[in-house]
């Protein structure tokens, strides 16, 4: 499942980042989504629910859903 | 002089430091080419003078943005001129920064680091061992520092001291490092060492920033969270719009005080004329901006340092993204609505280049203050005082038309040229938000007078040379002995608007409208005098004018004319001032140029089409 599905407030690994565009993909390395990290979804903006805010390692980030999108995810138990 | 460069994350505190370590002895100037800001300081470090850069924010020398990439270039092609670099870190993230630490040694860059912000982590519990981190990086000096409270500076100035020998030169930096970065080995490779180095230097871990998540609670909150931006939006419209108003009349006293003082004790001439009708109108032309920028740049600077401005754009993105634009755009094309030159200075606070170029292209389209006049004028001529639906006076609606008219065209815009950018721009957003802190009044200050006065310096000169042109235009030649029109109808001015008449003419324009236009592009409200003096109308105060210029006009021309004059105002470039900022603003004279072309032709067939269909 990709971060789109996550449920908020509940804490997931990320599990790898989806093909995407060189640039795209450096910046979701430099600000932490890297596989196996934790990440939780903290809230929706408000009205139409884009864009995301996440929290990995202590920083919040925003971003878009079809960025959100590319962010697969799992279970921390799984 | 010996130079010492400050490198670090966006958010890591970086500019508090610089102003900590600098004070006021700094300058501000763009990197060569681009409109990336450089800001130089200086210090006296053990006696020794030493300049001090403050380079833009970057996460990793595999740079994307930018702001990365002029970082990445000046660490990578000054080695000969750089003693050393000052890597301040933000100690509540101390994770991030240390992949960055430990590029910069690989680099083999002599470097100190500097934790920031330490006393926050301190007050979260953080407790770390520096030796240990220092002997993880090679035996770089760590030291901790409170940027903003000028604290650990001392030990910061004998950390640096040691590159001040002038014997340490260090290797040029090899060219397929940055290849090797960006390959997933190294990277894994290098985050394995951070939570090495992490668990080894970590006493008793940091705890959750309560705040921030409060403060979020509250400003991000699906109800409260659009409230709360509606009523900051509200505040800069009332700052710009209301608050500022007061010390534009301070100012412009001050002038007509001086201008008085000419012309009670020059005896009449072109002296006289050219300094009061030329100079200092120009001069109090450029200074009577300042305010607005001074006041917008302090609220947008104090919105920054406290978080909020992240904030806003992430309410807003979603919107604005339709667009092709960043949510933070909002905030200089709301205030392009008081002026468009803090408006267009304000476009600096969008990170992306294309975004920031149509941002500042479109701004001058909203219905700045300027235009009030001359929608006043025009309305007063040719809209009749009658409500609709019983209480919605008409002038009313007709001037909310007039300001939705200059949103939708630039919205329109915007929408167009979304496709232009040469990198899809319209859906990244991935930004962090930095956590919030509490502002620091004197930097705020600092860097908003900055520039304000780089506005003087940079726009004055541009914007004072073409007030002295256009004053030269209406004054020469002189009338002739016994002339009987206004002095005007003989200018150059004049000459000009009789040739260019033609032009105008499907618009409706007859050689006095088009000879009154050639004052207002000073400033648009010019236009009211301009035709209040080639029509014969005098009065002693605006107001006055007003009421007896329009019914000349009304009698004169026809609805369609007036409509057509009117539809000119709303999109032609009619304001020497916005045109000198934009190319200040853009380092060149091509987007200026784009500027005026794309608005006189708007102008041009929005007022063409206009006087068609009135004339039906």
């Amino acid at each position: 499942m990709t971060l789109l599905n996550a449920t908020k407030n509940q804490l997931y690994l990320i599990s790898s980042i989806s093909e995407c565009d060189e640039a795209i993909k450096s910046r979701f390395f430099q600000l932490g989504f890297i596989p196996g990290r934790e990440i939780l979804l903290k809230r929706k903006a408000p009205f139409f629910g884009d864009p995301l805010l996440v929290e990995i390692d202590d920083s919040q980030i925003a971003l878009t859903k079809s960025e959100a999108n590319l962010i697969q995810i799992q279970n921390l138990e799984a | 002089m010996y130079s010492i460069g400050l490198i670090g994350l966006p958010n890591s505190g970086k500019s508090a430091l610089f102003n900590s370590l600098t004070g006021s002895k700094q300058k501000v100037a763009n990197f060569p080419g681009i409109t990336v800001e450089k800001k130089i300081g200086k210090r006296s470090i053990q006696d020794k003078e030493v300049m001090i850069v403050d380079l833009p924010g970057l996460y990793t020398f595999d740079a994307t943005s930018l702001d990365e990439r002029v970082t990445r270039d000046y660490v990578l092609n000054n080695s000969d001129k750089t003693s050393g670099y000052i890597l301040v870190i933000d100690s509540t993230n101390l994770k991030k920064s240390l992949f960055l630490a430990l590029q910069l040694k690989e680099l083999g860059v002599p470097f100190v680091v500097a934790l920031n912000m330490f006393d926050l982590a301190v007050k979260r519990g953080f407790e770390l061992d520096l030796d240990i981190l220092s002997k993880s990086l090679g035996g770089v000096e760590v030291t901790t520092t409170v940027a903003v409270k000028k604290i650990g500076l001392d030990a910061l100035d004998k950390s640096i001291s040691k590159f001040l020998t002038g014997s340490e030169t260090h290797s040029k930096v090899d060219g397929t490092y940055i290849q090797k970065i960006k390959t997933p080995e190294y990277i894994k490779d290098k985050l394995t060492l951070v939570e090495a180095i992490l668990s080894k230097i970590t006493i008793k871990k940091i705890k959750a920033d309560s705040l921030t998540a409060k403060i979020d609670s509250i400003v991000l909150h699906p109800i409260i969270g659009p409230f709360v931006l509606v009523l900051v939006l509200v505040f800069l419209f009332q700052l710009l719009f209301v608050w500022a108003d007061p010390f534009m009349g301070m100012i412009e006293t001050v002038f007509e005080f001086i201008a008085g003082l000419i012309d009670s004790n020059l005896s009449d001439g072109y002296l006289k004329s050219l300094l009061v009708d030329g100079i200092i109108a120009g001069v109090g032309g450029v200074i009577v901006f300042v305010p607005h920028i001074l006041f917008l740049f302090i609220l947008i600077n104090i919105l920054e340092d406290f978080g909020y401005l992240g904030r806003a754009a992430f309410l807003l993105d979603f919107i604005m993204r339709k667009l092709g634009l960043p949510g933070k755009a909002v905030i200089p094309l709301l205030s392009s609505h008081a002026c468009a030159i803090p408006g267009i200075m304000g476009a600096r606070i969008i990170e992306n280049p294309f975004q920031r170029m149509v941002t500042i292209m479109i701004s001058p389209l909203m219905a700045c203050s300027a235009r009030l006049p001359v929608y006043t004028l025009l309305i007063a001529a040719i809209v009749p005082e009658e409500k609709v639906l019983g209480f919605i006076g008409l002038p009313g609606l007709t001037m909310f038309a007039l300001y939705s008219f200059g949103i939708v065209t630039a919205f329109a815009i915007a929408f167009i040229t979304k496709s232009w950018a040469i990198t899809p721009t319209a859906n990244t957003l991935m930004m962090e938000l930095p956590a919030y802190r509490t502002p620091n009044l004197i930097n705020v200050l600092r860097s908003s007078w900055q520039k304000a006065f780089l506005f003087l310096k940079k726009a004055g000169t541009i914007i004072f040379t073409l007030s002295i042109i256009l004053w030269g235009l209406v004054t020469f030649p002189e009338p002739p002995v016994g002339a009987t029109e206004p002095a005007i109808t003989y200018s150059a001015a004049a000459k000009i608007g009789r040739t260019f008449q033609p032009i105008f003419a499907p618009l409706g324009f007859d050689w006095k409208m088009t000879t009154a236009l050639i004052p207002s592009f000073a400033a648009r409200e010019v236009l009211v005098a301009a035709m209040g003096t080639v029509m014969s109308v005098e009065a002693e105060d605006e107001d006055k004018l007003i009421t007896g210029l329009s019914s000349k006009l009304s009698a004169e021309y026809s609805l369609a004319t007036l409509m057509s004059l009117l539809i000119w105002f709303v999109f032609s470039p009619q304001c020497i001032a916005t045109v000198g900022v934009i190319k200040k603003e853009t380092g060149g004279y091509k987007m200026p140029i784009i500027f005026m072309a794309y608005t006189l032709a708007l102008a041009y067939l929005g007022a063409f089409l206009t006087y068609s269909v009135f004339s039906m």
